[in-house]
């Protein structure tokens, strides 16, 4: 079954692939949007059970660890997002799983037998990132020696992952939108026009509605690409699978380092339970590989364990001093919203955010905003 | 040759326009007989495999490389498949 919806909300969407529906498209149709899902459909129906098992199999030494409601929410969703062709957008902090969940979505899929082609967006000088998606003819710019086939090329009928979306440059954005949109794109220095099957499975490590606000991320890019979101939690939002976590990375290790280390003390499970994992899961890995490293012992302690201690338990922030923190927080939000809705003029932001064009300015001052940035990012 | 080594082309026999990083290649890649090796096994194994010319890497900008076989040499991969399974099973 395929069903054509014509909201596109995405607890719609979910309603309908939970009752079994294959896959989905957001009305209207167009030329080429039917055909190839119902090929795909032919080719492949994979049991949602079955692929709940596999996905568990392939990804339980590394997120299914644990019995979180609020992660395994999130997981539960795989299968059915690797059922379909829609572009995904993944959120959650750095070291919840991203890639991982990405690379589960294309192998649980149809394209599991095509190439899976991640790309950090983030990683790449900006002068780069063009080229490295789209590719160049030979001559395109100086050193272009060659032709080179771009990423998207290089994923056709595969899935490309995108991370840190919010950081691909925004002439790249536009580019990538008429891709999604069209299917259609064109190599550095090439009049010809190419098309690619891929399906984008994007990430970011920030608030994408945030990104929209400030410029960083294009709306109707985010529009595009949040048909299906998966939002990641946070490990101190799932304190309950940091220990059945930290003891398998505790084996994992203890095993490839050929260590006798079999657990972790009372003392050491506390901490690690207390601790706020900025670097959520990834962190939580490091800090127990540094620990069987270093370990002498058979049973880790606490002192064993380097983490750096909670500020907040030893000394409490004073109530006006987090009054000031968040006040300056929101000042600097403000000044740069209003600035970038009004294109860098200040004049019209101060208008706009009803001061005086002085008392405005030294806002900008006191907080170090670059007004020449934002005019770049409102352009 | 190594059993990761007979995993990572038995695969791309049978998926010849797979592609991935390591990361992938370890995760998804290698048999459920193959016991989960560390990623520097993995990558000495890649490595191996690209100087024999039998796989292509491409090295992104964002310093991450990605993998594919050399359909050039689908041939000489079927044969080195089939002596490692009649190896193998000459050992039993």
């Amino acid at each position: 079954m395929i069903v054509v919806t014509e909201t596109g909300e995405a607890d719609e969407t979910f309603e309908w692939l939970r009752r079994e529906a294959n896959d989905f498209i957001n009305a209207p149709l167009k030329a080429g949007d039917l055909v190839p899902r119902v090929w795909q459909l032919l080719e492949h129906l994979p049991h949602r059970g079955q692929q709940t098992q596999a996905l568990k199999e392939k990804l339980g030494t590394k997120l299914i660890v644990g019995s979180s409601p609020a992660f395994l929410k999130e997981i539960d969703k795989i299968p059915l997002l690797a059922k379909c062709n829609a572009s995904v957008l993944i959120s959650g902090e750095t070291g919840t799983g991203k890639e991982v969940c990405a690379r589960a979505i294309h192998y649980l899929s149809p394209r599991a037998n095509k190439p899976f082609i991640p790309l950090n967006c983030g990683a790449i000088p900006t002068e780069l990132v063009e080229n490295e998606l789209f590719g160049h003819e030979r001559g395109a710019f100086t050193g272009a020696r060659d032709s080179q086939v771009g990423l998207i090329q290089e994923a056709d009928e595969g899935t490309l992952f995108l991370d840190e979306i919010d950081c691909l440059p925004l002439l790249s954005q536009v580019k990538l939108l008429r891709f999604l949109q069209e299917r259609e794109y064109r190599s550095l220095g090439s009049t010809k026009t190419c098309r690619a099957d891929v399906r984008v499975v994007a990430a970011t490590n920030s608030d994408p509605e945030e990104a929209v606000k400030t410029g960083k991320l294009r709306q109707d890019l985010y529009y595009r690409l949040n048909v299906i979101p998966l939002i990641l939690p946070p490990l101190r939002e799932r304190r309950e699978d940091i220990p059945p976590l930290a003891r398998h990375f505790l084996a994992k290790y203890s095993a490839e380092f050929d260590k006798q280390v079999t657990d972790f003390s009372p003392e050491a499970v506390q901490l690690l339970i207390s601790y706020d994992w900025p670097g959520n899961v990834r962190e939580l890995e490091h800090v127990v590989v540094r620990a069987v490293v270093l370990s002498t012992q058979t049973i880790i302690r606490d002192a064993d364990i380097s983490v750096a201690p909670r500020a907040s338990a030893a000394l409490p922030e004073s109530f006006q001093g987090a009054k000031s923190r968040i006040i300056a927080e929101f000042e600097k939000s403000y000044v740069e919203r209003v600035l970038l809705m009004n294109h860098g003029n200040i004049s019209r932001a101060a208008r706009a955010a009803q001061k005086s064009r002085r008392a405005f300015w030294e806002l900008i001052r006191k907080h170090h905003i670059d007004v020449n940035n934002l005019k770049l990012r409102a352009s | 040759m190594q059993p990761i080594t007979y995993d990572i082309l038995a695969y791309l026999s049978e998926n010849p326009d797979a592609q991935d990083s390591k990361e992938g290649i370890a995760e998804w890649w290698l048999s459920e007989q193959t016991v989960k090796p560390n990623m520097a096994v993995v990558a000495e194994a890649l490595t191996e495999l690209v100087d024999r010319g039998l796989i292509l890497a491409r090295n992104g900008k964002d310093a991450r490389t990605f993998y594919k076989v050399n359909r050039r040499r689908m041939k000489e991969i079927s044969m080195l498949l089939t002596q490692f399974k009649n190896s193998d099973a000459t050992n039993d």
